[in-house]
């Protein structure tokens, strides 16, 4: 069995059994994902509902009592009227200041009421240790499901995340895993409560008088179809509370973050405008959920049955069809403690029907048809050799432009590639298929023969390191950060590494080193710092096939030299796929890869390129070396030669 | 009346933090009064309503018990039976109607209050001072409109309840008391024992449920961090360790929700224990009152049924103060809000910005955000229609603060003053200088939408076509036609798909479009490739021609561009002139371009990795994350900053002096001290 918060849910082999497909085959919908509640901790909860039944019991029970007791009052009051009789001298006795009364005192009299303290403590007891226990299991429930909706999103490719806003998801692992919860504590404890003190009710009021029992158990199973009809009703409405609210906040967040895009294009009217209609939208919603739960119907049938019950009860007293009128009130007062519950019934219906559809989105989020397949038996392969493109042709899942059309190449190992092209190319798609983000839609990216499509995603990944040009660092330390790729690399080995990329220096100038904190809660680093972190942190993982988005833009000269060092100590000894727009790093390529819309248009050196290709010779004349520079010479700079 | 509660339960009322309020509650009543006076009518009917239907509530069982009296009395009257089952059907179905229908009218009168205030707060944040809208995070002001106006919504409905709860508890204790005087103080004592409860609990609550919230607040930033970094998890293989340290925070969470769900066991039923134990109580003490006075099985009975309506109001009442304190919190930052300053407002006699003169005059133009601190000093030069300048200093230098925020009118200078041709743009509407001035702000900011709905974000009447063809212009159409829906691809999350390049590239297609006359483009093309940005600026030179542009540059070709070059330093106008003049002046320009620019046409740097100083934090970089706007989900993750420079300061020039010292590199030392004595002079020229 899989226990997820204790451990881990992969398995221990890295390339076996995909979390997704674990979790689907577990559950197999939405609503049996729902209720394992009860299969994940049956024992506890078992425990809880027996409680609930003691104590729900016992409470109903003192309740029932209230008659009895009352009954038993009126007949010691009725003694006392009798009490001039002689009949039963013994029972009237002389007290201080001589009046003459009776014992209310009776046996019978303290025997009832001790049995109700007993019950209120019982019930009391229990019905603690059922909450707690309720409590404790629900919110374990919640950590667990938490827990697997994030490792199943997690796993996702990035086909999930293109498309998803990260935002949105996050609110539903958060907010509507809460929802979740709620659905079974409060929610389903208090509703089970609720119709178990129904139950009994009808059990003792049976025991009372059975006309009353029929009539109530039946009016009562009606009253819960049609609660929970209204609370159909009413679930949805709430549903779309919780989405108008959230876009509300959303397009308010987006106003102040571009605020001063909106007043440059005088379009605040345009802004508030969008915002109110949400908020109109959400005012109404707010308006007919408050209209729905004003008139709860089922509460009539309620109100019905208990005045059904108190004249059928008068009736019953008149004819003298009951013994005592203390039957009557104990009947009264389960009915009246009913119709309290009544009113709960309904908020808890909502919520629960709420659990259930919040459950149904999330796991339509879950089960998210990945276009990205593992494969079952995945190979290895050997990357010494070469990585070639076969006839690769790619759209972005979901759409139908060929960002890619019929690209191949062939890459000796140990090469030093430098893919080239104008914006939408596709080199930077290129780099993204190396990495196994994505798959291709037609073709074949071999390694020394073997597929990687045939591979598994983490083998893949784990050979080959991409340093992006848009560089994403974890609000955790620089030491953390660098240690990204390798948890468990030595301080030698990151320190070597941050030397290697030329960023040693200037960790160990700030005050906490290594351990300094980076992000919201920690110092700012600037562009060129990043990306140099980026670079010990690929220098760590010390990949056999490294690719490199270094499209530039301006940086100073202090900068630029680091960064070249840098970059240098990356590529020693490895295969590297560079997109640069660095002549340098052109005229030393080992092969020039050149695209435009998505297609190879040549592939060759430098000298070879700037020979043949009119497109090579355009972008040539576009990099900064043609212009103004010191030494604007041309046909100088780009048969410079290679080092 | 309990299906009209505000939903939220006793974990949210505890959770209302104690928050310390400017103003009195009289003041915030009265402001709340412009809101309330509308609905003076159906409030009146509600709080009758409530009043009403509390009263049936305690009179209910006391018919009730009159009934049981009479029934044992005189157990043979049918008359009765009618008159009590009538009474007591009337009493239940007219209670229900009137619940009912209060809880409809304040349906009705609270969704139109809200959407009242929320609009009019949103309107008021729109027009509102630009330095509040900057200093706030997004999140907090998006805070005030959605979560503070939904409390104060609520507010209002506890009040109503709070009435009724209060009549509901005086009425049962009146009644207990009348009864039974010893009925009534044992009655009385459960009320402390409640009290002692509710207040001992809320204690400790208060601090469990901080603590949840907290939990879940590292909870859901780890989650965030973990699903925008997810594709750098995925490279380097780290999904598991990030999803064993999700579930250790995740663990974490659930100890502390169990301590809040302990905590609450107590509650509910301490709370039933104690009501029945209080019934028992008074049907013992009745025993005992038989025995000496007498007291009728009826009036035991309707004792016993109101002492159970009599605690938890108590325990709720106790609950909901708290609740209220925060909805007045709540009023209190709203009211902070339609109290701030407003962004600069048209002049009453303000005319439509002329079309005829695009010359733009600063005049003496100081700045400052807070007083005295003055980010611009003094700036005077004017700029001739049609004429291409560029602006160079380092970061901090006020560029930035001059021609985005100034000439465009977000602020009002502090002294001197801006004019286009001959009017002076405090005189002119601003909805008329701004169809003038186009604006690309430094962070490329897109909207949620297409990528065509953002370029026709300023231009609403603009075709598709004009779309198509001003990319065209801007040779955009190559990169734009490359998205996986060309001009119709969403942009998620302000654009994580693309580059801060190809965002860019659609904010200045944006700005274009709409035509300005006057043009600042604040580095707009900083984050594009070389190669890219090359393809664009020499589409822009087309697009400039007759417009009066202002480029805050990065990129020497651009500068080289100019008519003019304009060089900041701290706030101040330092140099101006042609990039030939300014060479031959050899001061600050001279410097920066040779420490700056001239390398970015030049493969090979002559220094080494030796002759650098050794880097600090760049504290302007600092400083201008912490005033980042950033969303409160995404509370993970670090996005590169945008701030490609790093220029040297003269702390850094002295210690790269010292170094070519030690070295011994005379001819550079020579250049260094030579730039140093020059902004000594500069200094002094002030």
């Amino acid at each position: 069995m899989i226990t997820v918060g204790k451990e881990n849910l992969y398995s221990n082999n890295n390339y076996g059994v995909e979390i997704q497909s674990v979790i689907l085959q577990k559950y197999k919908n939405s609503t049996r994902w729902f209720w394992s509640a009860f299969t994940r901790y049956p024992f506890r909860y078992l425990l809880g509902i027996i409680l609930l039944v003691i104590s729900t019991y016992s409470s109903t029970k003192t309740l029932a009592l209230i008659g009895d007791v009352l009954g038993i009052i009126q007949r010691n009051l009725s003694l006392k009227l009798t009490s001039f009789l002689p009949i039963n001298i013994s029972e009237i006795t002389t007290i201080g200041w001589g009046q003459t009364t009776i014992n209310m005192f009776t046996p019978d009299f303290i025997r009832t009421i001790i049995w109700m303290v007993i019950y209120v403590i019982i019930a009391w007891v229990t019905l603690s240790v059922n909450i707690a226990i309720w409590a404790d299991t629900s919110f374990r429930v919640q950590r667990d499901m938490r827990q697997e909706f994030y490792e199943v999103v997690q796993n996702h490719s990035m086909a999930f995340f293109d498309v998803n806003d990260s935002g949105v998801i996050l609110s539903m692992g958060m907010n509507e895993i809460n929802q979740v919860r709620m659905a079974y504590h409060p929610s389903l404890r208090n509703l089970l409560g609720s119709v178990m003190t129904i139950v009994i009710t009808t059990v003792l009021l049976w025991i009372y008088d059975w006309i009353i029992g029929v009539v109530f158990l039946v009016s009562f199973i009606l009253y819960l179809i049609i609660a929970w009809i209204y609370a159909a009703k009413v679930a949805p409405i709430r549903q779309k509370l919780a989405t108008d609210l959230g876009s509300m906040s959303s397009i308010s967040q987006e106003m102040f973050k571009g605020v001063d895009v909106v007043r440059s294009f005088n379009n605040h009217e345009k802004e508030i405008t969008k915002f109110n209609k949400v908020s109109l939208e959400y005012a109404d919603d707010m308006r007919r959920e408050g209209y729905l739960s004003a008139f709860y119907w089922p509460a009539v049938i309620s109100i019905l049955v208990t005045a059904g019950a108190f004249a059928f009860g008068i009736y019953s007293v008149i004819i003298g069809r009951y013994v005592s009128i203390g039957i009557l009130i104990s009947i009264l007062s389960l009915l009246l403690n009913l119709n309290r519950q009544n009113f709960m019934i309904p908020q808890r219906l909502i919520m629960l029907q709420a659990g259930l559809q919040n459950s149904r989105r999330l796991w339509n989020v879950m089960s998210f048809k990945d276009p990205l397949e593992q494969s079952e038996t995945p190979i290895e392969g050997n990357w010494n050799k070469e990585v070639v493109f076969e006839n690769v042709s790619f759209a972005y899942p979901g759409t139908e432009k060929l960002v890619l059309n019929n690209v191949s190449f062939s890459i000796h190992a140990g090469a030093r590639v430098a893919l080239i092209g104008g914006p939408g190319s596709g080199k930077s798609t290129i780099l993204k298929l190396l990495l196994r983000l994505y798959d291709p839609t037609s073709g074949k990216i071999k390694i020394n023969n073997s597929n990687i499509k045939d591979m598994h995603t983490s083998y893949v990944r784990s050979n080959v390191t991409m340093v992006e040009q848009d560089i994403f660092l974890f609000s955790d330390t620089l030491k953390a950060n660098i240690a990204f790729a390798k948890p468990e690399a030595t301080d030698e080995e990151i320190r070597a590494a941050a030397d290697k990329a030329q960023i040693s220096q200037f960790i160990e100038s700030l005050p906490e080193g290594y351990q300094t904190i980076i992000g919201e809660r920690g110092v700012t680093l600037s562009g060129g710092q990043r990306q140099r972190i980026a670079i010990a942190r690929a220098l760590l993982s010390n990949p056999n096939l490294l690719l490199l988005d270094d499209s530039t833009s301006a940086v100073d000269i202090k900068t630029e030299l680091r960064l070249r060092y840098a970059m240098e100590e990356l590529m020693k000894n490895r295969t590297s796929i560079v997109v640069t727009q660095r002549l340098t790093t052109l005229v030393a390529a080992d092969m020039i890869i050149l695209m435009k819309k998505g297609k190879v248009v040549d592939i060759g050196h430098h000298e070879e390129l700037i020979q043949r290709c009119s497109d090579y010779q355009f972008m040539c004349q576009h990099l900064p070396i043609a212009k103004g520079s010191a030494s604007s010479d041309l046909a100088d700079a780009i048969s410079g030669g290679r080092d | 009346m309990s299906h009209g509660h505000p939903r939220g339960g006793p974990g949210r009322a505890f959770g209302a933090i104690k928050y310390d309020r400017a103003r009195s509650t009289k003041v915030l009543v009265g402001n709340l009064w412009r809101y309330i006076r509308v609905y003076i009518k159906p409030i009146i009917l509600v709080v009758s309503i409530s009043i009403v239907y509390s009263i049936m509530r305690v009179v209910s069982p006391i018919i009730i018990g009159r009934g049981i009296n009479v029934l044992t009395e005189t157990p043979s009257a049918t008359s009765l039976l009618i008159g009590l089952t009538v009474a007591f059907l009337l009493l239940t179905i007219v209670g229900w109607v009137l619940d009912s229908l209060s809880t409809r009218i304040q349906a009705k009168m609270n969704s139109e209050m809200l959407h009242e205030v929320r609009s009019d707060l949103y309107r008021k944040l729109s027009y509102s001072d630009m330095a509040y809208l900057k200093n706030e995070q997004s999140g907090n002001v998006t805070a005030r409109v959605t979560a503070d106006t939904g409390e104060l919504a609520t507010g209002l409905i506890l009040f109503t309840s709070v009435v009724s709860q209060l009549l509901v508890i005086v009425g049962s204790f009146v009644w207990l008391m009348l009864s039974n005087w010893i009925i009534g103080l044992i009655s009385l004592t459960a009320v402390p024992i409640a009290f002692l409860m509710a207040n001992i609990l809320s204690f400790f609550a208060r601090k469990i449920v901080l603590r949840v919230r907290r939990a879940f607040g590292v909870v859901s930033a780890k989650m965030a961090e973990g699903l925008e970094g997810v594709a750098v998890a995925k490279s380097f293989n780290r999904e598991r360790d990030l999803a064993t340290e999700l579930r250790e925070l995740n663990h974490q969470h659930y100890k502390y929700s169990r301590q809040f769900g302990f905590l609450m066991m107590f509650i509910n039923p301490t709370m039933t224990a104690l009501t029945y134990g209080l019934f028992i109580a008074i049907i013992y003490a009745s025993g005992w009152i038989n025995q000496h006075t007498g007291i009728q099985l009826g009036d035991i009975y309707t004792d016993v049924q109101l002492s159970q309506s009599f605690l938890f109001p108590m325990v709720m009442l106790s609950m909901m103060f708290p609740q209220l304190e925060s909805a007045l919190g709540a009023m209190d930052r709203i009211i902070d809000v339609f109290e701030a300053k407003l962004a600069v407002a048209d002049k009453t006699d303000a005319v439509n910005l002329q079309q005829t003169d695009d010359s733009v005059h600063f005049d003496h133009v100081s700045f400052a955000y807070t007083d005295d601190n003055y980010v611009l000093q003094d700036v005077t030069f004017t700029t001739n229609a049609g004429e291409m300048m560029a602006i160079v200093g380092h970061t901090g230098a006020g560029k930035t603060t001059l021609f985005s925020s100034l000439l465009t009118r977000f602020y009002d200078v502090s002294k001197g003053a801006i004019k286009i041709g001959n009017q002076d743009i405090r005189d002119v509407k601003q909805s008329s200088l701004r169809k003038t001035i186009g604006l690309v702000t430094q962070e490329p900011f897109l909207f949620n939408g297409t990528v065509l709905e953002n370029i026709l974000y300023g231009s609403p009447d603009a075709t598709r076509d004009d779309v198509y063809s001003i990319s065209k212009r801007i040779n955009a159409d190559e990169f734009i036609e490359a998205l996986p829906n060309g001009y119709d691809t969403v942009v998620v999350e302000g654009g994580k798909k693309l580059s801060a390049g190809q965002r860019q590239i659609i904010t200045v297609a944006r700005t274009m479009l709409a035509d300005p006359r006057i043009l600042v483009l604040d580095e707009a093309t900083s984050r594009l490739d070389t190669y890219t940005e090359s393809l664009i600026q020499a589409a822009q030179r087309e697009l400039f021609r007759g417009r009066t542009t202002f480029v805050i540059a990065h990129r020497l070709s651009t500068i080289k561009d100019a008519d003019r070059i304009v060089v900041f330093e701290e706030g101040k106008l330092m140099e101006m002139g042609t990039h030939n003049e300014l060479m031959k002046l050899d001061g600050i320009y001279a410097d920066l371009y040779n420490t700056y620019y001239v390398h970015q046409g030049l493969e090979d740097i002559s220094l080494s990795l030796e002759d650098l100083e050794p880097e600090t934090l760049d504290e302007s970089i600092q400083k201008q994350s912490m005033n980042k706007p950033t969303f409160t989900v995404g509370a993970g993750g670090s996005h590169p900053s945008g701030k490609p420079k790093e220029m040297p300061d003269k702390k850094q020039m002295q210690e790269f002096m010292e170094e070519l010292k030690k070295k011994g590199d005379e001819k550079q030392l020579q250049h260094v001290e030579k730039m140093m004595k020059m902004m000594k002079n500069m200094k002094k020229d002030d």
